[in-house]
């Protein structure tokens, strides 16, 4: 971009080979250094206003606004994106203050109040009718007592007097020896065989009996 | 425990231990429950253990969560805080559904809280993610995995030159 020298301004830019200038540059803009002043014939010039048509001038605007609109929703996107990072690295918006988390603490504690004072009156109903229940169960299972116990005195009453009846027939140490003799006198014999009709057989005279044992060994005896 | 054994083996599995609807809040300490074995009043909390307290502890490791048997006569939860205060609520009667939604309601994290919780965890440790910011620079760290192409050629059945060569 540098010149060489003062000479080139004035020189057309084209690359210059095989001349047999020193030191020669490759120009390839050429313009007025910024620090020169605006020259005298441009001082007082001004440029003419470029006329736009009608459709140009629409057609400029519709860009305009599209690339406005298009610049805007990515803005848009982008703040929203930081504020989603920010959300999600930190805790700050799902810790709550001390106050904060008291109240909510407030709350479910109430919450909790009224869930376990509904439960508590449904428990009163299940107690006062189950209490109901039991009374009447007890008051069932102590009449069947009574009864029982009633039934039980009848028993052992009748067994009682049944007994008294029975004991008038007992061998006592005063009616011994009546008992013996009429024993003796009337001896019963089980020696007998039954058929299935109920007919009995009598082998023998129970009364030889005990003279037939002390002719015969008592094996024999056994056998018969 | 055998995988598949026992009753019930379903509440060992992790996609049921891991679908618990309580995450109980940070000030809850202990976790306790008392039940009896038996009773008609005592059937829905004996369900709620039998249920849920194993999805309860899994999801919350921080938690001591204590059952107590036939100490009682009628069923309740009962929380402890870390400050020092405890809630009690009574489960008397209750199906066991509507004990654990109920402990949703008022001991559990509500549900905005989980979700940005888990963003939260997610976008910040979440040791699969890899590349700027991450734990790892790029996935070829990890032991197993395949390595950079430009440090290791790939697998043969991986690179054109091998899979469109002329037999």
């Amino acid at each position: 971009m540098l010149r060489a020298g003062c000479q080139l301004l004035g020189q057309a830019s084209v690359a210059k080979t095989g001349s047999n200038n020193f030191a020669l540059e490759f120009v390839r803009w050429r313009r007025k250094p910024r620090w020169l002043p605006v020259a005298k014939s441009k001082l007082f010039r001004v440029p003419e206003r470029k006329k736009q048509t009608e459709e140009e001038r629409t057609e400029l605007m519709r860009l305009h606004n599209q690339y406005k609109t298009q610049l805007r929703s990515v803005r848009q996107y982008l703040r929203e994106e930081v504020i989603r990072y920010e959300e999600t690295s930190t805790a700050d918006h799902i810790v709550l203050t001390p106050e904060q988390e008291e109240a909510e603490f407030q709350r479910c504690l109430d919450e909790n109040a009224a869930w376990n004072a509904a439960i508590a009156k449904e428990r009163e109903i299940r107690l006062a009718k189950e209490r109901d229940e039991k009374v009447v169960y007890v008051q069932e299972r102590l009449e069947a007592k009574k009864l029982r116990d009633e039934e039980r005195l009848e028993r052992a009453n009748a067994r009682v007097l049944h007994e008294i009846e029975q004991s008038k027939t007992f061998i006592t140490r005063e009616n011994l020896d009546a008992a013996i003799e009429t024993a003796l006198a009337n001896p019963v014999d089980h020696n007998f065989a039954i058929d299935m009709g109920g007919n009995l057989y009598y082998g023998r005279n129970a009364t030889q009996f005990p003279q037939e044992t002390t002719n015969e060994p008592p094996q024999q005896a056994l056998s018969n | 425990m055998p995988f598949m054994k026992g009753r019930e083996p379903i509440r060992r599995t992790l996609k049921y231990l891991n679908a618990g609807k309580l995450v109980l809040k940070d000030k809850v300490r202990i976790f306790s429950v008392n039940y009896n074995t038996y009773g008609e009043h005592h059937a829905g909390a004996r369900e709620f253990v039998f249920w849920n307290i194993p999805q309860v502890q899994f999801k919350n490791p921080q938690v001591q969560v204590l059952t107590l048997k036939n100490m009682t006569p009628s069923p309740f939860v009962r929380c402890y805080f870390e400050d020092g205060r405890d809630m009690l609520i009574d489960i008397d009667g209750k199906g066991h559904d509507d004990i654990i939604d109920h402990l949703v309601k008022v001991v559990g994290k509500t549900r905005e809280q989980l979700d940005a919780e888990a963003r939260l965890a997610e976008s910040k440790d979440n040791p699969a993610n890899f590349g700027y910011g991450c734990d790892r620079h790029c996935i070829c760290e990890i032991p197993g995995q395949i390595a950079c192409p430009g440090t290791v050629p790939l697998p043969e059945k991986m690179r054109g030159k091998f899979l469109f060569a002329p037999k």
